[in-house]
């Protein structure tokens, strides 16, 4: 897309035009129709799968953006993070909206967007750019867009099918494909915008931290981890049905996503706990991934790359507090310290202690990273041990909590990383009325 | 003095082997040097024996060529991580720095031992492939000019480079500045090449041969740059390229040796015999030329192993694995059996038959390096750097 005079467009639209959600709502209705259609489904999926997700996640994905895209599901969702008076909070005029009055003064707040938002989407997710686009457009902002220099071709597709379904969206909607080093371009966008989002890891939230000037606001959704949460009392109950379904959604998603479990923390302090837990873990992590040997030669680097980090392991478990498990194309990791950090992926998790009493002290160190815990078998726990359980794992930053099987799977409405998402990129304006 | 200085041990005899590719004739002794080295690592390195230990393994169990998979693997990454030394430090004479991944390094040290080991090694395969020469000529190092105590192993073997034949003059295409930052040396670079052009244009009877060093990528970049321009030169015949390292482009796409060669012909009139590409590790310092059809054969100082990711054993011919390779070149730190982050396969030449370079020895081609995302080399983090300057410089 060519858009050598976005400045000046922008700054006109601004002046000129108003984006209601309204019209946002009905052109992601009619992409969601196109979503339906089968050459459109197997094209999404394809690129999907070639960004690294399993074709299982891929139509997951693609479902869940089906039904996002319904215009019911998204009134719902501008219902839930700005009052069933949503429609009249964003329209034009200023005198319908909340009254508020004191003495002899009257004022009414109603939402507005900010203007311009800056969006950065992640190198590692397809997709993620086009979304936050759109939940920028639902808020009536003009979006610019940074694709990641390597592309992300299921973003360029929404936005070229709003577009293409609601020309208005055109002046609304800018993708820019630049790479993140180029700094100039960086910060030319950065300065147009009232708000930058920003997806990915810490070097890109520092990044932009370091470049945006004071002033202009900063959306971060940075990496998050999760995982899973043994309490004691789970360790000798049903515990292979709860690690079943573990395995099940870490072969899922393979790990990749913030909200996929990378381990699992046992309430214990004993070394042979642990190593027991790890040794039935593996047994579950094997049904899923045993059949999983590599085919292509990308498959077989990424192989390669785990077998070197096992083999490594392995040598410096002679030293450090730490052993291997190996599985068919599977492994589990036992360590005798309470870190939280990213597994080796594709089946590779690890297991570490953390007693019930540790959880908010060992924890807090990592309090803006932790996103979702599954706490297992909290059947087995009284119902007060289980809500003071759950509670601590709060307290110490965790934002979810699921069970086994739904670490990565969402619903309408769902808060994100902690927060209602499209308030951010809003503002909440006052005006004093006669 | 430990025994290993002795000139008659078999390691420095190995390494004095005549014939670089003698593997059958030279199998016992190869074998005999990597038991001494095992063992020698095992009572100087209290981890490593550890390591020996932990797997049951004594050098005795070394009878043949098909034992010697099973001596404990390192990876690469595990040296990058941890320390493991067999010398004190007062007899490290020499320490090469592997370019980071990620920011990790592994830091090689070598004793006097090993360093004339290495020497014998490089004269040896050097000679053997005619790269050795009395005649003086200029050096035009496609790399970093080194300096004063550098540690990074790929500066280092560029500058070793420039000593195969006496040197007229070094030019770098990247010098330090005062800061000691990296930049391109674009007068250097524009005067050499303009030097070249016109020594071309008047068939000036004093010209020098001109061996150009460096990795695949920079020099591939040169020629093309130089091929845009309709630039021809007949460079005299003892000219040739030196290189090694990353085949990785400025786009991050291999390119294929092939068009290399015939693009290194066409612009510098050298032809493909004389472009020799070695392959070399900070790990594992041994050199494989890498014939014409691809293949990286085995001297008789190592051997290649190919290894299944899962069990770490030896697949068959022909199927990918994980390169590594057995040496008893090092006596500083236990890397007589190392696993790299490249992908590999091995091959070999039908009984009684050679390669079609006339090499009779395995040999293994590269498939690329391990790992899920692309790892951000030496030679790919200059190359960005190059890329840049070099389209400002012309």
């Amino acid at each position: 897309m060519n858009h050598s005079n976005w400045k000046s467009e922008l700054l006109n639209t601004l002046e000129t035009e108003r984006l209601l959600p309204r019209e946002v709502i009905s052109a992601c209705g009619r992409v969601g129709e196109e979503l339906k259609r089968a050459e459109i489904r197997s094209r999404l999926i394809s690129l999907l799968t070639l960004g690294g997700l399993s074709e299982r996640e891929a139509a997951n994905r693609l479902e869940q953006a089906e039904k996002m895209l319904r215009p019911e599901s998204l009134e719902r969702l501008m219902a839930l993070e700005f009052g069933p008076g949503w429609e009249s909070e964003f329209s034009p005029g200023l005198a319908e909206g909340r009254l508020f009055s004191e003495s002899d003064r009257r004022y009414v707040q109603k939402w507005r967007p900010l203007g311009v938002i800056f969006h950065i989407g992640a190198g590692n997710m397809d997709g993620i750019s086009g979304f936050s686009a759109l939940e920028g457009l639902l808020t009536g902002n003009i979006n610019l867009v940074k694709l990641p220099g390597t592309g992300d071709p299921v973003s360029a597709w929404l936005a070229e099918e709003l577009i293409r379904l609601e020309p208005k969206l055109s002046c609304f909607l800018y993708l820019f494909p630049i790479r993140s080093d180029d700094r100039k371009a960086m910060e030319e966008l950065a300065a147009a915008a009232d708000a930058v989002v920003v997806w990915g890891g810490d070097e890109a939230v520092r990044a932009v931290r370091q470049s945006v000037s004071p002033g202009t606001k900063i959306v971060e959704w940075g990496d998050r981890l999760s995982f899973a949460y043994l309490p004691a009392a789970s360790i000798n109950g049903e515990l292979d049905q709860s690690l079943r379904l573990l395995a099940r959604h870490i072969a899922g998603t393979d790990q990749l996503l913030c909200s996929s479990c990378q381990g699992i923390f046992v309430d214990t302090e004993k070394g042979g706990t642990l190593l027991e837990v790890g040794r039935r873990f593996l047994k579950a992590l094997e049904t899923e991934y045993a059949a999983r040997a590599p085919k292509t030669l990308e498959e077989r680097k990424r192989q390669a790359a785990i077998a070197l980090e096992l083999r490594t392991g392995e040598l410096e478990s002679l030293h450090e507090r730490k052993r291997i498990l190996r599985g068919r194309h599977c492994s589990v990791t036992v360590y005798g310290d309470s870190r939280l950090e990213p597994s080796l992926q594709y089946g590779n998790c690890w297991i570490r202690p953390l007693p019930a009493s540790s959880i908010v002290s060992g924890l807090r160190p990592y309090k803006g990273k932790l996103q979702t815990v599954s706490v297992l078998g909290i059947q087995n726990l009284e119902e007060s041990a289980a809500s003071r359980l759950e509670e601590r794992l709060l307290a110490a930053g965790a934002v979810r909590l699921t069970s086994p099987a739904h670490l990565s799977v969402s619903y309408e409405g769902e808060p994100h990383d902690g927060e209602f998402s499209m308030r951010r990129y809003a503002k909440r304006v006052s005006v004093q009325i006669p | 003095m430990p025994n290993t200085t002795n000139t008659n041990s078999p390691r420095p005899r190995l390494f004095r082997w005549e014939d670089p590719y003698d593997l059958s004739g030279s199998s016992a002794l190869f074998l005999e040097a990597v038991r001494e080295n095992v063992s020698w690592h095992a009572s100087r390195c209290p981890r490593y024996a550890r390591i020996l230990e932990r797997e049951n393994f004594s050098p005795r169990m070394i009878k043949g060529e098909e034992d010697l998979w099973k001596i404990p693997v390192i990876p690469t990454l595990y040296i990058k991580r941890n320390r493991l030394y067999s010398i004190p430090k007062n007899q490290v004479r020499h320490t090469a720095v592997s370019s980071g991944t990620g920011g990790v390094r592994s830091r090689v040290i070598y004793d006097f031992s090993s360093l004339a080991c290495g020497a014998a090694m490089v004269k040896t395969v050097l000679s053997y492939h005619g790269i050795f020469s009395p005649v003086p000529c200029r050096y035009l190092v496609m790399g970093y000019e080194p300096y004063a105590g550098v540690e990074t192993g790929t500066v280092q073997t560029a500058f070793g480079a420039t000593f195969a034949a006496p040197a007229a003059s070094r030019t770098y295409a990247l010098k330090r500045d005062e800061d000691g930052e990296y930049r391109l040396n674009r007068d250097g670079l524009r005067r050499e090449l303009s030097r070249l052009i016109k020594e071309e244009q008047t068939e000036s009877p004093f010209r020098l041969p001109l061996r150009i060093v460096g990795f695949p990528s920079y020099i591939f970049f040169l020629a093309s740059e130089l091929d845009k321009r309709g630039i021809r030169l007949s460079l005299p015949p003892s000219s040739c390229v030196l290189m090694s390292g990353g085949w990785k482009t400025f786009w991050r796409q291999e390119i294929g040796r092939d068009e290399l060669y015939h693009l290194v012909e066409r612009v510098f009139g050298i032809p493909s015999a004389r472009v020799f590409e070695f392959f070399s590790a900070v790990e594992h310092n041994i050199l494989y030329r890498c014939c014409k059809e691809g293949h990286f054969h085995v001297p008789v100082y190592s051997r290649v192993i190919v290894r299944n990711p899962d069990t770490l054993e030896p697949v068959p011919d022909g199927e990918p694995g994980i390169l590594s390779f057995v040496t008893p070149l090092m006596t500083g730190m236990p890397l007589v059996s190392v696993m790299t982050d490249d992908l590999a396969v091995m091959g070999r030449p039908k009984p009684g038959k050679t390669c079609a370079c006339g090499c009779s020895t395995p040999y293994f081609k590269l498939l690329g390096r391990a790992g899920a995302r692309q790892l951000v080399t030496c030679a790919a983090g200059a190359a960005e750097k190059l890329k840049e300057a070099v389209n400002e410089s012309f």
